[in-house]
């Protein structure tokens, strides 16, 4: 019996269709996927719901094919069919939806397995908050709420499927709705009156795009990373998301060999000319008359001759997808920067040492070098980018705290930068205008968080209150072993700590946990039975899930007895426990002082939003496994004017806003110590003012539609989101060709 | 905005009727003529009336004969006006106060709160007292004209396609809640199609368009044209148009109807001139809107300034963004598609349908439609496209607004008052496209832009409807494209005729009017003197010396800063609402 494939080839359209019906470019125009390889064969058994099977579901994502607009509901396809699996999949098509579900398929899969390579966990999707009351809640609940401050406590439940529909809705649209856990694409006629463009009147479908579909994936991976993203307190958060689907789909294209190696030896290896790995979504920003690209990661071209950054323009960039678009180019830049870096000498091999090229065509020996340098170096820059991912702040980010998490993330894993990288994009943000304001110099050490002093009396007393090396070390381990039925129904349990839980149950419930893991894996390997492997896979997922939502309960109740001892002990030395407090609270970002307003007891909102692991590979050949813990607290805020009247809606009551902090730790388990503390501080006057003015700038400039958009509520009241934030983005802000005042 | 605590006091002790802040209730003999004295100068005089939300302005200018001619641009408010109704007719009054005889009339565009007081319950138009002389209407409503007949097809159409959509929305409005939210949004668009039920009679509007074309039974077929719906299906009998639901005419199809059977209907194209007759003095330049022959209308959207995206909001085209969804089969419109081949309103050919039956043998299906997962259904989600559609179709209809630039005194010299209706940047782009001859010279749009006076906002102040560059044209200095609209501005008096509170109970998404940005900068160019229609005070007010300037007395007092200006504000009040001027006067001398 032969082995589990590791991966399953399938067919796309390389960039789009567009490509496909073009003498020049129709033989780059498909491309092979590999993805990881999981059973999509029929499920025998009818009554299980969860199984894998046509659709294709599979483990992350299940593909939908309902068109509600059209009244049909097209046949799901078996991709583990013979005459499937041994041609590669279907044929790329535009008028078969079985290839449109193959193609949504590959691509979200091969996305998937980007960001697994470069986190070292598995993907997650953001969890789903509901109310007891009400399974279908008018808006997206705020997850965050204390339970006593309303009626309806929440619910986290796990989600473990993204759902697809390639033919959602018929508008020039896709989008990721956090609300659904779903992608929806839609389907238009071409507007364009224009044949060379594309034919008029005939059907775009975005599910076809690459890049459409990347990105959109890309915004369902990062919401399950970093919910917080969502919530815009600064120019840049808006941004952010949009320009990090749109770096990944990016690179992804340097995985796609045909279009790699024709766009290097049409560009003589010169990737900082206009070419196609740079262009965003062709089709369409084609069809609808945007150009020959929706964005460029090369930035501005002007009569053939790409334009030099303006430092100066990031400042006055306020639209999300244009300040987007100077992160993307900035990134973009850095890795043409390591390129160039890296192929000089193939360049001078090829020149007999001069490293100019004769006119022609290059030899296909050195485009095929040139291609892998390119290929290489696009994973490298794509896997940093994700990275810095679990490098950033918990809250509020900008881009140049994101610089700084990158910096760090990459620096961690490879302390030695012989080919200067980290350089390059130090360079390249600089160039475009990008720079963390709380640094004192662009140099790489001074731009890396700064690593926490275990040794110093300080991170001492914060070490005091969090539980003990020996026991964050086993939450960090007990991710990686294998597990089994019986702990996941332990683990489904509902637990409950009140104030009266000592610190010995929250350590035997823990201790509890993680031998119940031990326990299984030593029994399972007696009795090992491979035939349900794929179920065992499936529930892996959840059950991480339920283990980072158990340690959260245990590390929350630890930290809230800790200081519930701080606030009684020492009250004979007020003075000194004040002191202590305010120490803790300014390294973790937190206010342990603070009282929840509301008309309520003192309350510290203090929230644990994630305990998880990440396992990398370090080039010397170790791993290294960190544990990352996230803790926020929030407290809601008056807007007020310049006068300090508040500032109301259109009811004229008086609007708040969140105003979040605290720290994403980065623990180092063999040593149960932090290694860094990457703060928002909550206690920061002049963050709360900045906050309140971005605010306050966003209603001056949308009026009352600002509310929901940026989630400010009504004193005392439930904060209320916008639906869809992905689908209005682009609406909220349309406009901005520069017409207007705005 | 918030309300400042500063302007809610001031409304406040109003209510109260605090004699300080209150002026007193002026003695029937003190009306405020628009006669200009005989050893007077040639002026003319804006009245800018304060309905609340919706245009209203009447122009006093010195004839030949020395006797005032009279020109009203619009007559109407929004339902959404607190009172909107009644103050409208207190304003009506007003006028047929002033005079008995409306030398012009124009009807910019088919908007209710540019139009309802001419079907209002018992308006003065309603009346045969009332005289018309002529109506100037945009090329768009010409029942002649063939590009403005397809135009009016096109949003018949789009009209009846909302309709379907809106339907589907409300049978699915209860158990979806996203729904209910875009339920309210489109009704908060279309609220423009309408006047508010309340306040309308249409029994009495129909019994008045009959008697007319009995008494003019060549213009009858100018009623029949109107009804946009009717041109689409055919013509029917005068009337008759009660008994069915579907080919009901709007209210703002019937204004113009009662408009056109009063005066003589005049249509204008772009890059015309117009006189008043009996005015030697004053010519009203046409700058809008703008036709398909035009440049700039040839192509959809998209002028690819700067390498990136552009969108036009013109009108004519905008619907191929929302093709598809118009050809939903879902929507079961029957509509004419031989432009297109057989079946292909469905993306997928046959062999890959499957029929409602077979759908349900499968098990992806049934799983999708389990109870516990409704919650990740998106049956409803593609209705949200009816969005799009319906604020094309208003941008549409704004966008073919008449847009008049009236120049008094010699041509190419002498200053310049501008109404562009609610005019968008398709129709202020294209002012751009044209000149207006004089004997020696020419004006073009950017020197009447510059010479300009007094400007109407347009659209209420809101986001869109106020331009400041035209990104065709990209010089070394300006890169981003040279300076148009309001940037040419200097010197003005701007009139906005918003009411805050009425743009406030749109839900669940407020209308951004006046949109502060530009608010920001249209009193920065006006110095100030900014006359809105609500008694709201500067929002971005930070002290006393900061708010906006207007008259301050029922006599003539002269402008802050222009030289021989004058205005007054109006000593009677409104009765409903807020007792608030129910005008401001503003004088300008020609030079």
């Amino acid at each position: 019996m032969p082995h589990q494939p590791s991966h399953r080839r399938l067919q796309i359209f390389s960039l789009d269709p567009s490509a496909d019906v073009e003498i020049e470019s129709a033989l780059i125009s498909r491309s092979v996927l590999k993805v990881p390889w999981e059973d999509l064969s029929p499920s025998k058994d009818k009554s299980s719901d969860e199984e894998s099977g046509p659709g294709p579901v599979g483990e992350y994502i299940e593909v939908i094919d309902v068109d509600p607009a059209s009244d049909y509901f097209y046949d799901p396809v078996n991709l583990d069919d013979p005459r499937l699996l041994a041609i590669d999949g279907l044929d790329p098509s535009t008028g078969n939806p079985q290839f449109h579900q193959q193609m949504v398929y590959a691509v979200a899969m091969k996305t998937i397995a980007n960001f697994e390579q470069a986190l070292g966990r598995k993907v997650q999707w953001s969890e789903r908050y509901i109310n007891y009351e009400d399974l279908e809640p008018k808006y997206e609940e705020d997850p965050d709420l204390n339970k006593e401050d309303f009626v309806l406590p929440l619910e986290k439940r796990f989600v473990r499927r993204l759902r697809i529909y390639p033919h959602a809705m018929r508008e020039e649209n896709a989008f990721y709705s956090p609300r659904k856990k779903a992608l929806l694409f839609g389907y238009f006629n071409a507007p364009t009156t224009d044949p060379r463009e594309e034919l008029p009147g005939s059907i775009v479908f975005t599910c076809l795009s690459h890049d459409i579909i990347a990105h959109e994936t890309t915004h369902a991976i990062l919401d399950g990373i970093h919910r917080r993203l969502l919530d815009a307190t600064n120019l840049d958060m808006i941004a952010f998301h949009e320009a990090f689907a749109d770096i990944v789909a990016i690179f992804q294209h340097f995985t796609l060999p045909g279009l790699l190696i024709d766009q290097i030896q049409k560009s003589r290896g010169n990737l900082a000319s206009d070419n196609l790995l740079a262009r965003l979504a062709i089709q369409f920003a084609r069809s609808t008359g945007r150009g020959t690209a929706l964005r460029n990661a090369l930035g501005r071209f002007k009569e053939g001759v790409r334009q030099t950054p303006d430092p100066e323009a990031f400042n006055r960039t306020f639209e999300p997808h244009d300040r987007g678009a100077i992160l993307v180019a900035a990134v973009f830049d850095a890795f043409i920067k390591i390129y160039e870096n890296r192929v000089a000498d193939l360049y001078r091999i090829a020149t007999g040492g001069t490293g100019v090229l004769p006119d022609g065509e290059i030899h296909p020996d050195l485009a095929n070098r040139l291609a892998e340098e390119a290929q290489m170096t696009a994973e490298r820059v794509l896997t940093m980018c994700i990275r810095a991912v679990d490098y950033l702040p918990p809250v509020d980010i900008t881009f140049g705290d994101y610089l700084r998490a990158l910096i760090t993330a990459d620096s961690d894993l490879i302390p030695d930068d012989p080919a200067r990288h980290r350089l390059a994009f130090i360079q390249a943000f600089r160039d475009h205008g990008i720079y963390p304001l709380d640094v004192r110099t662009l140099a790489e050490d001074t731009l890396r968080w700064v690593r926490v002093d275990v040794e110093s009396e300080d991170w001492k007393r914060v070490h005091e209150i969090m539980p003990p090396p020996n026991l964050l070390r086993k939450m960090a381990y007990a991710y990686t072993f294998d597990n089994g039925d019986d702990w996941f129904s332990s683990l489904s349990q509902e637990e409950t700590f009140d104030e009266n839980t000592s610190f010995k149950e929250l350590e035997s419930k823990l201790n509890e946990i993680v031998g119940h893991t031990r326990k299984r894996k030593v029994k399972k390997q007696k009795g090992a039975d491979s035939k349900q492997s794929r179920s065992k896979f499936a529930g892996a997922r959840e059950k991480r899930f339920l283990l980072e939502k158990k340690f959260s309960s245990i590390l929350h109740h630890w930290i809230s007895l800790k200081l519930q001892e701080y606030d009684q002990f020492n009250n004979e030395q007020p003075q000194a426990r004040n002191d202590l407090k305010e120490l803790i609270g300014r390294l973790l970002g937190l206010d342990l002082d603070a009282s929840i307003s509301r008309d309520k007891k003192v309350q510290r909102q203090i929230e644990v939003i994630a305990v998880r692991p990440t396992m990398r590979l370090r080039p010397d050949g170790h791993s290294k496994v960190e544990l990352l813990i996230v803790l926020t607290q929030k407290k809601y805020e008056p807007l007020l004017d310049q006068q300090g009247e508040p500032v109301n809606d259109q009811n004229g009551d008086p609007l708040e806003f969140t105003y979040r902090g605290g720290c994403n730790l980065i623990i180092d388990p063999e040593q149960g110590l932090i290694e860094y503390s990457i703060v928002k501080n909550l206690t920061s006057e002049s963050r709360r003012e900045r906050h309140s003015k971005f605010f306050k700038d966003q209603l001056a400039q949308f009026g009352h539609a600002a509310i929901t958009h940026f989630g400010l509520s009504e004193k005392g009241c439930r904060s209320r989101r916008k639906m869809e934030p992905f689908a209005m983005a682009h609406q909220f802000h349309a406009d901005a060709g520069g017409y207007f005042y705005g | 905005m918030a309300k400042k605590a500063s302007s809610k006091t001031a409304r406040g002790s109003k209510k109260t009727g605090s004699p300080a802040a209150s002026p007193k209730q002026p003695k029937k003999d003190a009306f405020q003529d628009m006669k200009l004295k005989k050893n007077e100068a040639d002026q003319v005089i804006i009245r800018c009336y304060r309905q609340g939300l919706g245009d209203c302005y009447l122009l006093a200018f010195r004839g030949e004969d020395k006797q005032p001619r009279y020109v009203l641009i619009d007559c109407g408010v929004h339902r959404r006006q607190d009172e909107g109704t009644a103050r409208l007719m207190q304003v009506m009054k007003n006028i047929t106060k002033v005079t008995q005889r409306l030398d012009v009339v124009v009807a910019t565009h088919e908007h209710a709160d540019h139009l309802s007081g001419f079907v209002q319950k018992n308006s003065p138009f309603l009346k045969n007292s009332l005289k018309i002389g002529e109506v100037w209407l945009a090329w768009t409503e010409d029942p002649e004209d063939s590009e403005a007949k397809k135009l009016r097809k096109k949003r018949g159409v789009a009209r009846e396609i909302l309709q379907k959509a809106v339907e589907r929305i409300q049978s699915q409005a209860e158990s979806d809640v996203a729904l209910s939210d875009l339920k309210n949004t489109l009704e908060s668009t279309q609220s423009f199609e309408e006047i508010a039920k309340d306040a309308y009679d249409e029994r009495q509007v129909m019994n008045f368009l009959k008697a007319q074309a009995k008494s003019a039974p060549q213009k009858a077929s100018i009623y029949s044209e109107y009804s946009y719906r009717r041109s689409v299906e055919g013509p029917g009998e005068l009337g008759a148009a009660n008994t069915n639901k579907k080919n009901k005419p709007s209210s703002n199809e019937l204004a113009l109807s009662v408009l056109t059977m009063k005066g003589e209907p005049k249509y204008f194209r772009p890059g015309e001139t117009a006189a008043i007759s009996g005015v030697d003095h004053v010519q009203a330049y046409v700058l809008g809107p703008p036709r398909k022959d035009q440049k700039l209308l040839k192509k959809d959207r998209a002028s690819k300034v700067r390498g990136k995206e552009e969108y036009k909001e013109t009108y004519l085209s905008s619907y191929s963004a929302v093709e598809a969804f118009r050809r939903s089969p879902a929507l079961k419109v029957d509509q004419d598609d031989s432009e297109y081949g057989k079946d292909t309103e469905l993306p997928f050919a046959f062999r890959y349908r499957k029929s409602r039956e077979q759908r349900f043998n499968n098990d992806l299906y049934r799983r999708y439609q389990k109870e516990e997962d409704k919650w990740r259904q998106i049956d409803n989600k593609w209705l949200h496209s009816a969005e799009q559609l319906a604020l094309n179709l208003d941008n549409d209809t704004n966008n073919t607004s008449l847009v008049l630039a009236f120049e008094l005194g010699t041509p190419g010299k002498g200053p310049v008052l501008l109404f562009p209706g609610d005019a968008q940047v398709g129709n202020w782009l294209s002012w751009r496209d044209q000149e207006y001859k004089h004997e020696k010279t020419a004006s073009t749009a950017d020197d009447l832009m510059s010479r300009t006076r007094f400007y109407k906002a347009g659209h209420h102040a809101s986001h869109n409807a106020t331009i400041k560059r035209d990104p065709r044209e990209i010089t070394e200095s300006h890169p981003l494209g040279v300076p148009f609209g309001l940037e040419l501005m200097r010197d003005i008096i701007v009139s906005i005729p918003v009411d805050r509170a009425a743009v406030d109970k749109a839900m669940p998404t407020p209308w951004a009017m006046p949109h502060e940005p530009l608010y920001k900068v249209l009193r920065e160019k006006a110095k100030r003197r900014v006359l809105r229609s609500d008694c709201e005070l500067a929002p971005l007010k930070e002290s006393e010396d900061d708010k906006d300037l207007v008259p301050e007395k029922t006599d003539w007092a002269p402008i802050p800063g222009m030289k021989d200006a004058k205005w007054r504000k109006s000593s009677e009040l409104f009765e409903a609402g807020k007792q608030e001027p129910l005008f401001y006067d503003v004088k300008i001398p020609i030079r």
